[in-house]
């Protein structure tokens, strides 16, 4: 199993998954999504096993987004134009983001956004929005109530009653005055949105305790996890109270509850699940072009995708293309066993495994909302598939190890 | 940081090639100081690969305009369009160029640019939002549609004190500019310590923008 993803598919992509609520005797039905800016149709797994198992059991959807991707195209029925991140104040851009932080001796730093710009057209930013949705619902302290309680928990330590959101209704705070107060407590009272919009940025420099922590902190890394065996005897054992036992679709292997850390085959790697013309295995990777994101409709950047000669295409040894008859430029299908098939072209290198295939980003979309992205690169997740034997029971993080064929077009 | 007005600098540019990972920073840099439409690339980054499996390395090679001592590009221009700074770098006069190309044909290095209709990065048909608006005053009054164009270490910025944007953009620091003929300039040293090199040499137009090696 290679589990890297925070999505769990054993929960969510059953096709029957209100069964399983009623299984374990859940007293509420989702019925509403918002979603902020991500679209899930392509960030999960298959985009149709999602779309019809999961996204469509919601009676409603409203979406903030910059422009229309696959998600509202699929699902929602409301779209809220967003503003983009140059137009909108985020109090905490990098934190608790455990990457984007000042490195090596440099001081430590604290970044904001501001809006250098008014928005476009009609856009509002989704802060604004939810506050006000909130304010109109008469939720407004219960959402002050939730800021309060969020940031302790995310940012570490209590917050000060000076700063703490009015949660008897007496403030009508807005978001601005929200990111004063988390940045004041956090930072100090001279140091809120005013001083932000002045300097930027917040700096302090770093102590040689936090540069060379390993050296100062007497910390011990754990050999044996004794804690999953405890775990698995008391997940199992609810489990059980609720009629899941041992033969139940819903079981999960507890053999591998265990306190040392091992490694189990995925079904990409048992060749009894694969049959010989899956003789490949595809893999996806990250372009720095497009980090962490969706980006292919930045016109910018997918100019730039066409100036790297593997972005946009799938990666593929020279001489495994050979052997199968495939050049440089061809187009081509992969097919992982389920069925599942994506479309691309083959771009040969010699910097790749010779039974391998990468392929960039989540690439590949089809809306006609997002025309300069549209049919540029591979669909990756459509071959990672979404069920309970490519989950990791441990985590119920996905596998997203493919086994494939590829063919041409 | 040598500039326009301070005494005559001879600026040139070092691109570490052990440095560049090939993020496009540089690239992205260059295109929204200098708003360069669709297909204009007065920054570029070059990708390729040597070697075979498993001893397989791919490299980015930056490319910009050299700013070369003899510019081959000025020699050929009818019009005296094509000029150079006193810091020796290479400029167009837009009033003076007729769009012959004869520079972007002589250029071995491939850092000439005409654009003959300027372009949307949005191709919807729909009006230009305030920002594209924005961008396409911006190229007109720089460069504009019809006349050659090319970097040119980002004058405006050089002349407010700034380095080029590509150099500031640079997270691994792989681009270092400054005057070469100080010797003691960075830029200098490292040529001078690392081995430095420029692109094809043969062509003799003494290009001022050196790289050192990949390892």
């Amino acid at each position: 199993m290679f589990p890297t993803s925070i999505y769990n598919a054993i929960t969510i992509m059953d096709p029957k998954w209100f069964d399983m609520l009623e299984q374990f005797k859940i007293p509420y039905r989702p019925e509403i999504m918002i979603n902020f800016g991500s679209n899930s149709v392509m960030t999960m797994g298959n985009a149709e096993v999602v779309t019809e198992n999961f996204l469509k059991k919601f009676n409603f959807i409203f979406s903030f987004q910059l422009y229309i991707t696959e998600f509202e195209d699929a699902v929602a029925d409301i779209i809220l134009p967003d503003t983009c991140y140059l137009e909108r104040f985020t109090p905490a851009v990098s934190f608790p983001s455990t990457f984007s932080h000042p490195q090596g001796e440099d001081d430590w730093g604290w970044t904001v956004r501001q809006p250098v710009v008014q928005p476009l057209y009609e856009r509002r930013d989704f802060n604004v929005v939810m506050l006000d949705i909130c304010k109109r619902l008469g939720i407004a302290h219960k959402y002050y109530k939730g800021l309060n309680d969020t940031v302790p928990m995310r940012y570490g330590g209590p917050m000060s009653d000076k700063y703490k959101l009015k949660e008897d209704g007496s403030v009508d705070h807005t978001w601005e005055d929200i990111c004063d107060r988390l940045l004041k407590d956090r930072f100090g009272d001279e140091h809120g949105l005013d001083y932000i919009k002045e300097k930027g940025v917040f700096t302090w420099p770093r102590k040689k305790e936090d540069v060379y922590w390993k050296w100062f902190n007497p910390v011990r890394v754990p050999v044996y996890f004794e804690y999953f065996i405890d775990g698995g005897e008391k997940i199992s054992k609810l489990m059980k109270s609720y009629g899941v036992g041992e033969g139940h679709p819903l079981d999960l292997d507890w053999t591998r509850f265990k306190a040392l850390a091992d490694w189990y085959p995925c079904p990409s790697h048992i060749e009894e699940k694969n049959p010989p013309e899956f003789d490949m295995y595809t893999f996806y990777w990250r372009s720095v072009i497009h980090c962490n994101s969706l980006t292919q409709q930045n016109p910018l950047l997918d100019e730039m995708s066409h100036e790297d000669p593997y972005v946009y295409a799938i990666q593929m040894h020279k001489d495994t293309a050979k052997e199968k008859g495939i050049a440089e430029g061809d187009w081509v299908w992969i097919e992982n066993t389920a069925g599942h098939r994506v479309k691309g072209w083959v771009a040969l290198t010699d910097g790749i495994e010779p039974y391998h295939l990468a392929i960039a980003a989540v690439a590949g979309h089809w809306t006609d909302y997002q025309p300069i992205a549209k049919g540029k690169g591979t669909f990756f997740n459509d071959l990672v598939e979404m069920d309970k034997d490519h989950t990791d029971p441990l985590t119920l993080n996905q596998d997203i190890c493919c086994r494939v064929k590829i063919y041409p077009v | 940081m040598p500039g326009v007005g301070t005494k005559t600098p001879r600026l040139g540019m070092v691109i570490d090639l052990k440095r560049c990972y090939g993020c496009y920073a540089c690239v992205t840099a260059c295109k929204t100081e200098n708003f360069t439409p669709p297909g204009v690339f007065w920054a570029r980054v070059l990708k390729g690969e040597t070697g075979e499996y498993p001893n397989t390395v791919r490299q980015a090679l930056p490319v910009l305009c050299f700013q070369c001592e003899d510019p081959s590009c000025m020699t050929v221009c009818p019009t005296g369009a094509t000029y150079q700074e006193d810091d020796g770098v290479v400029r167009v006069d837009r009033n003076k160029c007729i769009g012959c190309n004869y520079c972007k044909m002589a250029c071995p290095y491939g850092a000439r640019y005409m654009v003959e209709k300027w372009e949307s990065y949005f191709p919807d048909g729909l009006p230009l939002s305030e920002y594209e608006e924005y961008a396409k005053n911006r190229w007109e009054e720089k460069s504009g549609v019809g006349v050659s164009t090319k970097c040119d270490f980002c004058f405006e910025r050089r002349e407010n004190g700034m380095e080029p944007a590509c150099v500031r953009a640079c997270p691994a620091n792989a681009r270092i500019f400054g005057d070469l003929d100080d010797p003691d300039s960075e830029p200098s040293i490292l040529i001078r310590d690392n081995g430095g090199y420029v692109l094809n040499p043969e062509h003799g137009n003494k290009p001022k923008v050196y790289y050192l090696p990949t390892r």
